[in-house]
């Protein structure tokens, strides 16, 4: 395959939309629900759960956003590859969940750690020719 | 391919390396447990079972350690995408699923989505200096 600029600019735009709609419509979710939100998070043992939960809907809701429009987007990427390097083994502890669940949040767990190794990847070469980072030159 | 800098080697081969994480022992499980294996997709009523099981393994072993290697990695990510597109839409409609079931379902069906994406990036930029594509490239320097 040759580095056409189809490849790194229609390519990067679709894959940077299905990586943001993963993260919009969650963070977007949490602000309705979000006392549901905090008491699932402190479910878990983390501390200042409504804290948290408004990190989590910056993150997911203003991240996500960026990484769509590719406005620091390389930044964007590592934000939330960090986020979900957080946040993966405090809500899919497989090794600790009982053995009816276990299967299932192994499976999560991994799923999490192969979405953060696509935003890595984003984070190593940007977001492409289509994006505001790409208008401006800084892609 | 574009140069690459060797912070983009780094961080590539990283993601590359996490990706293939979730592909390839899923692959090995499902070799280890075949049968099992062709009755979830009888269940899921695809054609073949035996035919698409093996299918399976061949893209989550081989494609994702071909990922891993750096070895045709444009055309590796796109074949992934492409069976990870097939399998998600099958095993994760969220849409036809009892309510009970749905939530799960459609977490796990953008998730996957999102899977694809980073394997779509993948395919636009290549694997960077530190795969097997990019060892030519590398010796350059």
């Amino acid at each position: 395959m040759t580095t056409s600029s189809s490849v790194q600019t229609s390519i990067p735009l679709i894959g940077r939309a299905l990586l943001a709609l993963l993260f919009i419509p969650a963070g977007w979710a949490k602000i309705a629900g979000f006392s549901g939100v905090a008491g699932y998070i402190a479910s878990k043992g983390v501390p200042f759960p409504e804290v948290c939960a408004a990190i989590a809907i910056a993150a997911e809701l203003g991240l996500g956003l960026l990484l769509l429009f590719g406005l620091k987007a390389r930044w964007a990427a590592l934000g939330l590859a960090v986020f979900v390097g957080v946040i993966t083994p405090i809500f899919h502890n497989f090794w600790a969940a009982p053995a009816a669940q276990q299967m299932m949040q192994q499976q999560a767990f991994f799923k999490n750690v192969a979405v953060l190794g696509g935003l890595l990847v984003l984070f190593a070469f940007g977001p492409g020719g289509w994006s505001l980072d790409g208008k401006r030159g800084e892609a | 391919m574009t140069p690459s800098t060797s912070m983009q080697d780094t961080w590539s081969l990283m993601g590359r390396a996490l990706i293939a994480l979730v592909f390839v022992p899923e692959g090995v499980q499902k070799i280890t447990g075949f049968g099992q294996t062709v009755n979830y997709i009888v269940a899921a009523g695809v054609p073949l079972p035996e035919v698409a099981a093996a299918a399976s393994i061949v893209v989550e072993v081989g494609l994702g350690l071909l990922l891993l290697a750096g070895f045709q990695t444009r055309w590796v990510a796109l074949g992934i995408a492409i069976y990870t597109l097939v399998v998600t839409f099958i095993f994760h409609p969220f849409w036809a699923v009892p309510a009970a079931e749905a939530m799960m379902q459609r977490i796990n069906f953008f998730k996957n989505l999102g899977l694809v994406g980073g394997l779509l990036t993948i395919m636009a930029w290549g694997a960077g200096g530190w795969s097997v594509d990019g060892r030519d490239h590398a010796l350059e320097h």
